[in-house]
């Protein structure tokens, strides 16, 4: 009777990556980006809808960190796609909990310091905004003049502990992507003016 | 191109093998993988399950091309094939069992073993050890927070420096970190801190500070960067003239060994509740891993257990197929040893067998090579031989006539082999005195006989000579020669000879004889009366005519016993014809001469032929003195015996015919059918013909009288002629 148990857990296992429920999906999507050369860096501004879905929130309540990655490229819409960069850049966000002081703690690849939250409606204002991403010391404006700049916001799976890669790659509530969203790069506003 | 083939050859069995290690290095990866929280094999996992999916499917596919292999050499009869595939389902049978129980069993140990970590106990241990230490946080909170507002109450009494003055009193009684004072914008009016130069802090969140500003306070244990603790506490500075809306912020540090505590207890609390939720996630990458490794362990099992029945059984095959070839009588057949085992031994014994099969085989078709010579020998002297032979087996079955038997019983070979001697006699009635001949003698050791049949117009005699076979298959055989021509001419021989005598002894004494008579009358004549004179005369004139008649007899023995002292010389057949026609005709007789033209050449003695027709046209004369309208006919023709070309002579009459059976009779010498004829008129007639190497038949005419047919062979033109 156990093993048929076994039996029946270990094919409603199998089956259950194949066959999860989709539950409800998270969303994210880039509302705006703007590129603007200031104080000699190219930098990204970038707003975002942002809504964990159920499972992402229970895993961050229960410990395991969530990995954002956010990747800006400019492109030559003329040449072959392994041709195309020009620049690149890319960066991450890390969330996690801290359950001792019941916290959200922020970390970015570009800013040293942790942002700490003390609820999650404080943590998922914070994370609609992007300010001042690093886009390098070139300005993008002047590179190209028909190059296109796209900014491409996603959950990184891959930085999900070992275990909860396979589900994640499988569950749509895992998959989180704003796809190549358009950046619209402003000339430095001090020469503007 | 041929080098491409050996590549491929390796590559199909290389890719397998790949796949294997493929799937082994992904399953240790995943294992190693599968209780890390965070992995360095993050960025190439997808790769990693693509590469075992890739692997599995390379497997998969290369089992069913070995399973395709199988069925088709099974639908295929192909020797081995049957014993290839039991031996592979044993193999299979006998490796993918263990392997699910194994599998079956980690399963479960595994599943176990995760569920252990879990204990309930330990569970309450990790949250009482956290609430304990928020307590003792929120303790200090309360704490931070009634100092911030004792310092808050005290900034609202005081101004200017004096504000700056109390936050450093503040600093040194509570050892704050930093206070500071904000205004209702955030911005910066007073500080202190404990360390010199230290950086403010930044501002809580928003909604924080909403709440200070509408007159609530706040005390919050915090994280820090370097994975410490601080106590944030905010109070509003109560309204005075001065300060509309400012607040205070004060921080505390956590002191460093409940930190360390602290910290550990959080990581072990987190490392927990992680895992905790990965529970199910665990379970399922382990079910995978292990799943892996048990596909990987079965279709690696089936792929041993196919490549192993089909090495063990290809030496098998091969020898089956061998079998067959020996079977079907290719004997030179040889198979390279595979090993030095039982099946080495096999192979090496067939070998044995086959290269002695190949020299027995060279063996019997030497002897079967030196019979068949001999058969072709014995055939070539039986062919050769002018006396027919005939074997019999036991029951009477022809089963060999050479060439001469056909030609003198005038059969076809296929005619006599292999019929029973006693069809022959009810198929050709002529033959039936020497099939009872055979049958009389058939179980006579040695006999010897002559015999006649009549096959035809001329009398056949045969010697015929039988002698038993030995051996069980013995039969008969049976010799015989034709000896009519022999017999004629020694019965020729013998009338010349008789003739010859009969014509010296007694046509010397005739002539005295006759004289003697003929004396006689003279001189007794006159002497006796008138009656008497008459007997006298009569008796002497019938000894002088009998003594005529005799001598006629003699001179015709004398004609027959001549010997063959011929002219023979191309000159016109047809001319004698004439004269001989001219002479016979008259009044009483008619004769018609139907010639050939253009007359062929033969080479004839004019003499002999006129004495052969005259002996014809005269027996046609006497045949048909009492026929009305007495006629003969006399034709020439061209004809073909045996090949040859010949001019047929035949005389014709329309007089009463020959007596049945009397045919070739009246051909020997003193056979006759009239009443005062010598009997020697055909058989000079014969013996003229066969003289000029022709032949002579007689038979019976359309006409209804006799007729007698002559054949005279034509001069052969020599090759100038012929040019």
């Amino acid at each position: 009777m156990i093993e048929q148990l076994y039996i029946a857990n270990a094919i409603a296992v199998h089956l259950g990556y194949l066959l999860a429920p989709p539950g409800i999906p998270g969303h994210l999507s880039v509302q705006s980006a703007t590129g603007t050369y200031r104080a000699d860096r190219q930098r990204l501004d970038l707003t975002i809808d942002l809504d964990f879905a159920r499972q992402v929130k229970r895993a961050l309540e229960r410990g395991v960190p969530v990995t954002l990655t956010w990747e800006a490229r400019l492109q030559n819409a003329d040449q072959w796609w392994w041709q195309a960069d020009i620049r690149h850049a890319e960066g991450e966000v890390v969330v996690r909990f801290h359950s001792l002081s019941k916290h959200w703690l922020v970390a970015s690849t570009h800013g040293n310091e942790e942002l700490s939250f003390a609820s999650r409606r404080a943590l998922m204002s914070a994370l609609s905004r992007w300010h001042g991403l690093d886009l390098g010391t070139d300005d993008w404006t002047q590179l190209e003049s028909n190059a296109k700049a796209a900014v491409r916001v996603e959950l990184d799976i891959s930085a999900l502990p070992a275990p909860l890669r396979l589900p994640a790659w499988i569950n749509h509530q895992w998959r989180m992507d704003t796809g190549w969203v358009p950046i619209t790069l402003q000339a430095d506003r001090a020469e503007a003016s | 191109m041929n080098r491409l083939f050996p590549s491929r050859i390796r590559l199909s069995r290389a890719l397998p093998l790949l796949a294997v290690l493929v799937l082994m290095l992904t399953a240790l990866r995943l294992a190693s993988d599968a209780t890390s929280a965070v992995s360095g094999s993050g960025d190439y996992y997808v790769w990693v399950i693509a590469a075992a999916g890739l692997a599995l499917l390379i497997l998969v596919v290369a089992l069913l091309r070995r399973i395709w292999r199988i069925v088709r050499a099974l639908r295929a009869r192909s020797p081995g094939s049957r014993l290839s595939a039991r031996l592979a389902i044993v193999f299979v049978a006998l490796s993918v069992p263990p392997a699910i129980i194994v599998y079956w069993f980690s399963l479960q140990f595994l599943s176990d073993s995760i569920d252990s970590w879990f204990d309930v106990r330990l569970e309450t241990a990790m949250e009482d050890a956290l609430e304990l230490g928020q307590v003792y946080l929120e303790s200090r909170e309360r704490q931070a927070l009634d100092l911030t507002r004792r310092l808050s109450r005290r900034l609202s009494a005081e101004s200017g420096t004096r504000r700056d003055q109390a936050l450093e009193d503040f600093i040194d009684d509570t050892r704050a970190r930093h206070a500071a004072v904000f205004d209702s914008g955030g911005r910066i009016l007073h500080a202190a801190t404990l360390v010199p130069r230290a950086v403010i802090p930044d501002l809580p969140h928003e909604t924080v500070l909403l709440r200070v500003l509408s007159g609530g306070a706040y005390s919050r244990a915090e994280p820090t960067a370097n994975n410490g603790l601080r106590i944030r506490a905010l109070a509003p500075i109560p309204n005075n003239a001065l300060s509309s809306g400012s607040f205070v912020q004060a921080v505390f540090a956590v002191p460093n060994d409940y930190n360390d505590l602290a910290n550990n207890v959080e990581r072990e609390y987190l490392r927990y509740e992680q895992l905790g939720f990965l529970r199910t996630a665990l379970k399922q990458s382990y079910i995978l891993i292990l799943s892996l490794v048990l596909l990987f362990g079965i279709l690696l099992a089936m792929l041993l257990a196919m490549n192993t029945a089909r090495r063990l059984v290809a030496p098998i095959g091969r020898l089956a197929a061998a079998t067959e070839e020996v079977a079907a009588g290719h004997y030179n057949r040889q198979l390279d040893v595979p090993s030095d085992d039982e099946l080495g031994f096999l192979v090496e014994s067939f070998n044995r067998m086959t290269s002695e099969l190949q020299a027995a085989r060279l063996d019997q078709q030497a002897s079967s090579n030196e019979i068949d010579a001999q058969r072709r020998y014995l055939q070539t002297l039986l062919q050769s031989l002018t006396s027919g032979v005939l074997s019999l087996t036991n029951d009477g079955l022809i089963r060999t006539a050479n060439a001469s038997a056909s030609q003198i019983l005038s059969l076809q070979t296929a005619d006599l082999v292999g019929r029973p001697v006693s069809d022959l006699a009810q198929e050709h009635p002529s033959l039936q005195p020497l099939v009872h001949l055979i049958e009389e003698h058939s179980s006579s050791a040695e006999w010897r006989s002559e015999l006649v049949l009549n096959p035809g117009p001329q009398p056949l005699v045969l010697m015929c000579r039988g002698t038993l076979l030995p051996g069980q298959d013995g039969g008969l055989v049976v010799v015989f020669d034709d000896t009519t021509v022999l017999n004629q001419a020694q019965r020729d021989a013998a009338w010349g000879e008789v003739a010859r005598r009969l014509a010296h002894e007694v046509k010397n004494p005739l002539t005295p004889i006759q004289l003697a008579a003929e004396r006689l009358r003279h001189k007794f004549m006159a002497r006796l009366d008138d009656t008497d004179q008459q007997v006298f005369a009569r008796l002497t004139q019938t000894i002088v005519a009998q003594v005529e008649s005799l001598k006629l007899m003699v001179d015709a023995f004398s004609d027959y016993a001549r010997g063959p002292r011929l002219e023979l010389k191309s000159q016109s057949l047809h001319s004698i014809i004439g004269e001989a026609v001219e002479l016979f005709a008259s009044a009483e007789l008619s004769v018609i001469a139907e010639l050939c033209q253009p007359e062929p050449a033969v080479a004839i003695d004019a003499v002999r032929i006129r004495q052969l027709l005259n002996n014809v046209l005269k027996n046609a004369q006497e045949a048909t003195e009492d026929t009305a309208n007495p006629t003969v006919w006399v034709k020439t023709r061209l004809s073909v015996k045996a090949d040859q070309p010949g001019l047929a002579l035949n005389v014709e009459d329309n007089g009463p015919g020959l007596p049945s059976g009397a045919d070739s009779r009246l051909f020997e010498p003193y056979a006759t059918t009239k009443e005062r004829g010598t009997g020697l008129g055909l058989a000079i007639v014969r013996k003229i013909v066969e003289e000029h190497g022709g032949r002579v038949e007689l038979g019976a005419s359309k006409r209804g009288g006799a007729k007698v047919s002559c054949w005279f062979p034509l001069i052969q033109p020599t090759d100038e002629q012929a040019s």
